[in-house]
């Protein structure tokens, strides 16, 4: 009930703002009940069509670039509001265009996860609870245990609550991490070089090169003139072989170094299922390690990568640039 | 009926035999996906699920080379430099093992565009008459399944050389062709109880459910074609990445490029995709489609209209549309685009 007023209240807050904007990007019921799907609202009738639950994954700042220029409001759950800070901080979206609607967010669904637990290919109905996910299956209802599935990200959440917002539809939620510790990288760290170069070659060799990892990414403005598409100069081959795909996925990782907020879009966008927030999640830890920095949670913060200090604090360099 | 006999331990025994003839191509699970590998001893073919991507990769691989090339300049006169090339290699005898009716349905749909426009591909006809389908009926459809929109179905034999059912402790094989005749014919005639359970449920197949009349679907795109407000919301979600068009069974477009390595190169044939700005990106810098909306009504109208238009069935009867309703491009959409709803949009709101 509680959240069924919530939405209603968010529909009404939407509603109210549709005289200032050229339309809302909110979240509607996709093609079935475990899926969300981003829906433009223009209208009052649109906005009654606006849903809010642990179904509601895609973060819809990867759009705001593209939409530059437009006036747009925009639907956040605490995750996908860094990546609004982090375009902010990167002055890639003009904060005057765009109306934030902030959604605290209890914890989305993972359906990598769901589907390792149930097969839910002909899923006829959803339901969460605080504690549970209940999904109505042909053979009857199963219940899985809320934690189980709900997405890597949201287990460590910290920032629950959206750091931007216009208008925010609580209540607030408590975090439910104080510092991300990156134990999940632990395990992988200790592997040698080669068994991680391994791992890579495994995973990587799947790839079909969709570049869904790089369009779902809000961070990753260049799109169609990436470096990966660029012919002039010839930077990767159209040959798709383990060694392009691989190239691609460490410029990803590179260029988004001290950046990526690990909304973990570019995960859950492949098909092919390829872990590939590992590499930013190592690349995040290594910049918290040498510059004490987290993207996306402070507008007015500057991302170290664009900057520099004559003498960084942890970087010794001096006496080998010589 | 005839029909076959495979245990389900006796899966891998009867690819590894055909592997000896063969180039095999299975389905095995890697993570989350089922991606298709060239068999290697020790695999376990996974036939419980759909492919990730579709059997076209057999036909129409990700990266095909078109030639090689070697220039050797002249030394003793440099102003002269030959040309060396090198064709491809011509492709093994190929079977596709797991693919589902949908999947299969699909080469009759890049038949079309690679065989029937005039101009035979040399490459595809020569894949196309060296590959095999053994494909795997569906016993159900999924949330993301609509064969049934397209002509086909959970137990459709068009495309196909064996199709597989699954049977109480394994599979009960029919072959379709005098190919797939060949390929089971070092298999035991099926057990009576399996004969039984197979006609039974050839006799009671899925029921799909209605499908919608898609006679009116060429006309009512074009009606909404320059609508721009229609196909921006249609579209307003789409991140133009290449899932949908990479997945699908029957999308056909190729780029061509020479990847030079200084005096020797390949000329290149890789799948291409119409979600990309750079599909329509002219040499002047000029872009037709320069939006997502442009590009997203690109794909519905070739596969809903453009294709019904160039290979026309008889107006009482629905049209052959260049989707085979496999729901790839829908199950694996990062946003859910779900080009039924499109299609649906454009039959209600297209009707002026």
């Amino acid at each position: 009930m509680a959240e069924d007023d919530r939405i209603a209240r968010l529909i009404a807050a939407v509603k109210a703002e549709l005289p200032n904007v050229d339309f809302v990007l909110g979240y509607g019921r996709g093609f079935d009940p475990l899926h969300a799907t981003p829906i433009t609202v223009r209208t009052e009738a649109d906005a009654d069509k606006l849903i809010f639950d642990a179904t509601c994954v895609e973060n819809l700042a990867t759009s705001l670039y593209a939409m530059r220029g437009k006036r747009l409001g925009l639907v956040v759950k605490g995750c996908d509001s860094r990546s609004v800070v982090e375009l902010l901080q990167e002055k890639l979206v003009d904060r005057e265009n765009l109306v934030v609607f902030g959604m605290p967010c209890e914890g989305v669904i993972d359906l990598a996860k769901v589907r390792v637990r149930a097969d839910i290919a002909q899923a006829r109905g959803a339901e969460f609870t605080e504690t549970e996910v209940r999904l109505l299956l042909p053979e009857g209802e199963r219940v899985l245990p809320r934690q189980d599935v709900l997405a890597d990200k949201c287990l460590r959440c910290r920032y629950p609550n959206p750091l931007v917002a216009d208008r925010m539809i609580g209540p607030e939620v408590t975090p439910k991490g104080a510092e991300d510790t990156y134990a999940d990288l632990e395990g992988f760290e200790k592997l040698s070089e080669q068994e991680r170069f391994d791992f890579w070659k495994r995973q990587m060799n799947r790839c079909i090169r969709c570049y869904a990892c790089r369009n779902a990414c809000p961070l990753c403005v260049c799109k169609h003139v990436c470096l990966a598409d660029s012919r002039e100069p010839h930077w990767l081959s159209a040959e798709a072989t383990l060694q392009e795909k691989w190239l691609f996925q460490v410029m990803h990782a590179l260029h988004l170094a001290g950046r990526c907020t690990e909304c973990g879009e570019c995960q859950r966008s492949c098909p092919m299922g390829i872990p590939i927030l590992l590499l930013k999640r190592k690349m995040n830890r290594e910049l918290k390690e040498v510059f004490n920095y987290e993207a996306g949670v402070d507008p007015e913060a500057v991302p170290p990568l664009h900057t520099f200090q004559m003498e960084e604090e942890k970087i010794k360099d001096r006496g080998q640039l010589w | 009926m005839v029909a076959r006999f495979i245990k389900d331990d006796a899966v891998a025994a009867l690819a590894t035999a055909w592997a000896r003839d063969y180039r095999l191509l299975a389905p095995v699970r890697e993570g989350q996906a089922v991606v298709y590998r060239p068999w290697a001893r020790d695999m376990h073919p996974f036939l419980g699920r759909p492919p990730t991507a579709s059997a076209k990769q057999a036909l129409l691989p990700q990266t095909e080379n078109l030639l090689s090339y070697t220039y050797r300049k002249d030394h003793t006169d440099l102003t002269k430099t030959e040309v060396f090339l090198a064709e491809p290699v011509p492709p093994e005898p190929t079977v596709v093992l797991g693919c589902r009716p949908c999947d299969a349905r699909g080469r009759k749909l890049l038949d079309r565009v690679f065989l029937e426009r005039g101009v035979a591909d040399p490459l595809y006809a020569a894949k196309r008459a060296a590959t095999l389908f053994v494909t795997v009926a569906c016993e159900r459809l999924e949330n993301t399944c609509f064969c049934h929109w397209t002509g086909g179905g959970p137990t459709s034999e068009e495309g196909s050389d064996v199709l597989l059912f699954a049977v109480a402790e394994g599979y009960a094989a029919r072959a379709i062709t005098p190919a797939g005749e060949k390929l089971l014919a070092t298999l035991p005639e099926a057990p009576t109880p399996v004969s039984e359970e197979l006609a039974a449920r050839l006799a009671a197949p899925v029921e799909p459910g209605p499908a919608p009349d898609l006679r009116a679907a060429p006309e009512r795109f074009l009606a909404l074609f320059d609508d721009m407000d229609f196909w921006m919301d249609q579209s307003a979600r789409c991140l133009s990445c290449g899932v949908c068009t990479y997945l699908c069974p029957t999308c056909s477009c190729f780029n061509i490029t020479d990847e030079d390595r200084g005096l020797a190169g390949k000329r290149l044939r890789t799948w291409d995709t119409c979600m990309s700005a750079l599909y329509t990106l002219e040499g002047s810098g000029h872009n037709p489609r320069v939006s997502r909306a442009m590009r997203l009504r690109n794909r519905v109208g070739h596969k809903f209209c453009y294709h019904p238009q160039e290979f026309p069935n008889a107006p009482e009867n629905q049209p052959e549309v260049s989707c085979t309703g496999c729901g790839r491009c829908i199950k694996s959409c990062p946003v859910s685009v779900d080009i039924r709803r499109i299609v649906l949009d454009i039959l209600e709101k297209g009707d002026k």
